[in-house]
């Protein structure tokens, strides 16, 4: 995989979104592969009970979806020397994510470029925001 | 009832945990991930790492194996049930590989409310055999409506 460098790297660029649409055999893996079994993710009668509408996902699974529009961007996750993010929405299954990010800044000294990040859904013929605030800090060469 | 604010900067015992490269490759496939380095060995050398890498969010795995004694501590006084995550931070020194037997140590790093509700700082350090850095997770729970009025 191609490392960006520092230099092909413009403030304000968008870096190319990644998407996925949810759907419920995925998050009984995520909570396998991750150790999180969260009824709330994989039981309904339980994610009804505590007020929600259905099953969730799980934020870490919207949060690796980021993760993964950012270490593709920068050609090399071990460029990535801070990612973080806030969970303001849940997402359902069937939905579709849309992970997105925005060079916001560029330090020359230490050839750092600071993204924002965020995650979007449409619902309701509203653009929601499950992800909103994540920012990432990448060292390029 | 509030969280027992006496816990702010307690630290639990370190849980070890030894990465291994089907573990490694399972959460790859969950998360989407196809970049060959985090499915195998070779390709991950050939891209200058020393192993098969581990995805950006595979502490994950870590935590939720430390965090249980943080969240089910008797004295913090958490009910899951109410509990939402807020936020997720991770620090990288360097990326996680198959072959690292890392301990997680979680401690309670702040514990605060803002109108209904409480935030709980869980920071989780994780370091290898070697005792250096290589991960601090810092996650923010939300513990829905027991701040005191």
């Amino acid at each position: 995989m191609a490392r960006r460098g520092f230099d092909d790297v413009a403030v304000g660029e968008e870096i190319p979104e990644r998407s996925n649409v949810v759907d419920r055999a995925q998050l009984v893996q995520y909570a396998g592969a991750s150790g999180d079994f969260n009824p709330i993710h994989w039981n309904p009668d339980v994610a009804q009970m505590v007020g929600l509408p259905g099953v969730i996902a799980h934020g870490m699974f919207t949060m690796a979806l980021v993760a993964r529009a950012v270490g593709e961007w920068a050609g090399d996750p071990g460029a990535v020397s801070r990612i973080s993010v806030q969970f303001r929405k849940e997402v359902r299954p069937e939905e579709k994510v849309v992970a997105k990010g925005r060079v916001a800044e560029k330090d020359e000294a230490s050839r750092t470029v600071r993204l924002e990040l965020w995650a979007e859904v449409e619902r309701d013929g509203k653009t929601i925001q499950p992800i909103k605030n994540g920012e990432a800090i990448v060292e390029l060469p | 009832m509030p969280l027992n604010r006496e816990l702010e900067g307690k630290t639990y015992p370190g849980v070890t945990y030894e990465v291994g490269r089907e573990k490694i490759r399972e959460f790859a496939q969950a998360v989407g991930e196809t970049n060959p380095i985090y499915h195998d060995a070779e390709a991950a050398r050939a891209e200058g790492h020393p192993e098969q890498v581990a995805p950006l969010t595979f502490p994950t795995v870590l935590h939720l194996r430390s965090g249980p004694q943080v969240i089910m501590d008797p004295e913090l006084g958490l009910d899951y049930s109410l509990v939402v995550h807020g936020t997720q931070e991770f620090e990288y020194r360097r990326p996680i590989v198959a072959g690292d037997a890392l301990t997680a140590t979680p401690r309670i790093a702040e514990i605060t409310a803002r109108g209904p509700h409480e935030f709980l700082k869980i920071e989780t350090t994780m370091t290898d055999a070697g005792g250096e850095v290589v991960c601090v997770a810092r996650a923010t729970l939300i513990s829905r409506g027991t701040a005191e009025r």
